[in-house]
């Protein structure tokens, strides 16, 4: 126990006597905590640029506009004299979908005869495709459905019962979790639980496998001590930025936060130290820290993909999600983000929590017997 | 390492040096070639299958008539969704969706039968879960589509009943139909999109950390500097060999990305590839001189990778492919605008899947050499900064020992 205890004290005083561990694992940290939500906390996109050709120039294709306009998803720009000019600004970047509502517009409607409009949306951009075009189909359902039940009151239908037929069923979606499907809620905090990963594995890859011990201590269980104590140490430095990221930090960008604080901690003690485990296998394989740093620097991006929040897991192929369950942030990045913002309990991540059990235990033997390895060389 | 004599200082001494270098360095052909390529394998491996199908979702089906049967079979037979567990009550659902094993459950009323016949207008309500939000939204949309089907047939059939012609009926359920095109994209894959913008996402990383890296190894000898400059007999071509070789690498390994994306996986391609082409060697030179310049600003090869991983890590929110730059703030759209990614992006995205005239990306082109050019800019005044306090450190007119 006390061999343990001086262990993880000699680990405090290595981070701190190194420069290049305290900046990545102290200084990274708190910056990217600030720096990597910037581009996302405004949350959802609204009002995206639409032109309109109107060549009806009615009351009804005016009041379509209007709504349209009105709306949160979209704003209308500018009124184009013929499609193709509406075109120009849409390739030249200014708009993102157009709007043609046709000649005799309004005199179809009054007849009773189906009166279309076109819509022309930029579709490379998913997020914007989806305001505009969502925002426009509602405007022009909404119009619509306000003609329909007219007519029918003119023929005599009461207003009831013409809405009962317009409308017999209507469709109710509600959002479970994040209402108003912000994108920072969706995307800070998994990327968190990975840059939390990122850091700790550089800063133990910097530190470097530890010294060749005493010509006496070389056996496993002191070895086995030896990992414990530098792993308890890391686990103990990184548990406040734990809180940081994924209590503090949600709380300053007001992302939803449902979960109970104590379960996310016991994944997060579980997850850290089957990292700093990791860290330290990858510390005793690696020629050199600036390696390791090469080698995990380019992994953010197919890490964060991996995860099956951003991209489901059912639609990869199954051998790949098995073996990504190895790697601690993919478990933990979907355990995080159900309990932070769906509050879930520790029951309902489970098998997340099993697979962080199993990364632990393992990369625990692997640092073990890497580092004998290494020292024995 | 001295100049051989007979052998003239310049371009091609330097070429030879890093070349033999390279050889020497395991850590750089795979920085440049083998590792890049293994993570567009895994990247093309997670999106492999297009779209997400089949997305698991659950049914409370409250109602168990004819029409609530219909229901379920037409939310069944998206392509998007399938019914994959049938629950008692919302709690069962809501639990399924904490457990992540369904992305929504599909609430039929009781009564649902009776009360649609007699115009009560009973509600079908979704619960999904969009925390994530991908999914969220897909699910979202194939179920609200599969749903205002089923209430058109509803609202179709009693007034078919009513005696209204079939005609007539459509036009009153729907008076203003929208016909959606969706430009540049017909198919609505984003995933052509995701694959089109994370291959150079990925590539900048390397590019930057593995620039930094080979230049601040030269920084750390305390004479690599000087040597770099005598062989080559001057700054501009000192620099130019040094990263040349890499440069050539970076571009084979972008060029044969794109050749099995646009080529082997069928992803459209649609614009000008000349273009396309000049674009990619000036952004990997940016990328270069970027890494160059934090090797020659970082206090050592570990802060020198830490600038590097800190601007191109966090890059891909800033580009603004995923979440538009439209909809972000101000420091975020700045940022975003430094960066030579997001030019490189949009005239990389405009000339492969839009297809747009060359004419409309010659502002993303210019962007991108402009800022190429401040870098580099600052990279030269950096070096000549480092010669003086060097020359300096040495002593005047004494020779700088190689």
């Amino acid at each position: 126990m006390r061999e343990l205890l001086a262990g993880v004290c000699a680990e405090f005083k290595r981070i701190s006597s190194n420069e290049g561990a305290r900046t990545t694992m102290v200084v990274a940290v708190l910056i990217y905590a600030v720096f990597y939500p910037q581009p996302y906390l405004n949350e959802t996109v609204r009002k995206v640029p639409v032109v309109v050709v109107d060549q009806d120039h009615s009351a009804t294709s005016r009041d379509l506009i209007r709504r349209i306009d009105a709306s949160d998803g979209a704003a209308v720009i500018a009124a184009a004299r013929d499609v193709s000019t509406a075109r120009d600004s849409l390739l030249a970047g200014r708009a993102s979908a157009i709007v043609v509502i046709p000649a005799d517009f309004e005199r179809d409607i009054l007849a009773g005869r189906p009166s279309p409009i076109a819509t022309y949306g930029d579709a490379g951009y998913f997020l914007i495709y989806r305001a505009a075009v969502g925002a426009i189909g509602a405007a022009a359902q909404s119009v619509g459905a306000g003609i329909a039940v007219h007519r029918l009151s003119v023929q005599g239908v009461e207003p009831a019962t013409a809405l009962a037929m317009v409308d017999p069923m209507p469709v109710t979606l509600v959002p479970l979790f994040n209402p108003q499907g912000g994108y920072a809620t969706y995307v800070v905090p998994t990327a968190f639980v990975l840059i939390l990963q990122q850091t700790l594995l550089m800063g133990i890859g910097i530190l470097g496998p530890a010294p060749p011990q005493r010509a006496g201590g070389r056996t496993l269980g002191s070895q086995a001590i030896g990992v414990l104590a530098r792993a308890l140490a890391f686990v103990a430095l990184y548990l406040p930025f734990a809180i940081l990221y994924l209590v503090i930090m949600p709380y300053l960008y007001h992302l939803p936060r449902l979960g109970a604080v104590g379960d996310l901690l016991t994944v997060m003690v579980v997850f850290l130290f089957a990292v700093s485990v990791l860290g330290l296998t990858l510390a005793a394989l690696m020629p050199s820290g600036e390696s390791v740093i090469l080698m995990l620097v380019v992994l953010g991006v197919p890490l964060f993909f991996l995860s099956g929040v951003s991209w489901p897991t059912e639609s990869m192929p199954r051998s790949l999600s098995m073996i990504a369950q190895g790697i601690p942030s993919i478990p933990a990045m979907n355990a995080a983000v159900r309990i932070g913002q769906m509050g879930a309990s520790l029951a309902d991540v489970s098998s997340e929590l099993r697979s962080l059990a199993l990364d632990a235990g393992a990369y625990f033997l692997a640092a073990v017997v890497c580092q004998s390895v290494r020292d024995r060389r | 390492m001295k100049p051989q004599s007979g052998v003239k200082p310049g371009l091609l001494l330097v070429l030879r040096r890093e070349l033999r270098w390279m050889r020497r360095r395991p850590a750089m052909p795979i920085m440049t070639l083998g590792f890049p390529l293994l993570v567009f394998v895994l990247l093309a491996a997670v999106f492999n299958t297009g779209l997400p199908t089949h997305l698991p979702v659950a049914v409370l089906d409250q109602d168990r008539s004819t029409l609530s049967r219909q229901i379920v079979q037409a939310v069944d037979a998206s392509p998007d969704v399938a019914v994959a567990e049938r629950v008692d009550d919302l709690a069962g659902g809501r639990r399924l969706i904490l457990a992540g094993r369904v992305y929504a459950v599909v609430m039929i009323p009781a009564n649902l039968e009776r009360d649609v016949t007699t115009g009560r207008r009973p509600t079908l309500v979704v619960f999904y879960n969009n925390e994530f939000l991908t999914v969220g939204s897909l699910v979202s949309r194939a179920l609200g589509d599969a749903l205002g089907t089923a209430e058109a047939g509803v609202a179709l059939a009693a007034r078919l009943k009513q005696g209204e012609s079939r005609q007539t009926a459509l036009a009153a359920i729907t008076p203003i139909p929208v016909q959606i095109s969706p430009l540049f994209n017909p198919t609505m894959n984003y995933v052509y999109f995701l694959l089109v913008a994370l291959i150079p996402t990925v590539l900048q990383i390397f590019i930057c950390v593995t620039s930094a890296y080979s230049v601040s190894l030269e920084r750390r000898s305390t004479v690599g500097l000087v040597i770099l400059s005598r062989l080559g007999g001057g700054l501009a071509p000192a620099i130019m060999g040094k990263l040349l070789p890499y440069t050539l690498a970076f571009l084979t390994t972008l060029c044969l990305a794109d050749a099995v994306l646009f080529g082997g996986l069928g992803t459209p391609f649609r614009g000008d590839w000349r273009l396309l082409l000049l674009a990619d060697v000036l952004f990997i030179l940016a990328y270069q001189m970027i890494g160059a310049l934090f090797a020659l600003i970082g206090r050592d090869t570990v802060q020198a990778l830490g600038f590097a991983g800190l601007l191109t890590a966090p890059s891909f929110g800033y580009i603004g492919v995923s979440f538009p730059s439209l909809a972000m703030g101000s420091f975020p759209q700045f940022w975003g605008d430094l960066l030579p990614a997001s030019w490189y992006m949009h005239l990389r995205i405009e000339q492969t899947l839009k297809g747009v005239a060359p004419a409309y990306s010659f502002e993303n082109l210019a962007a991108l050499a402009m800022i190429l050019a401040a870098v580099t800019a600052l990279t030269v005044l950096r070096l000549l900064s480092l010669r003086r306090a060097r020359l300096l450190a040495a002593g005047q007119g004494e020779e700088v020992v190689p």
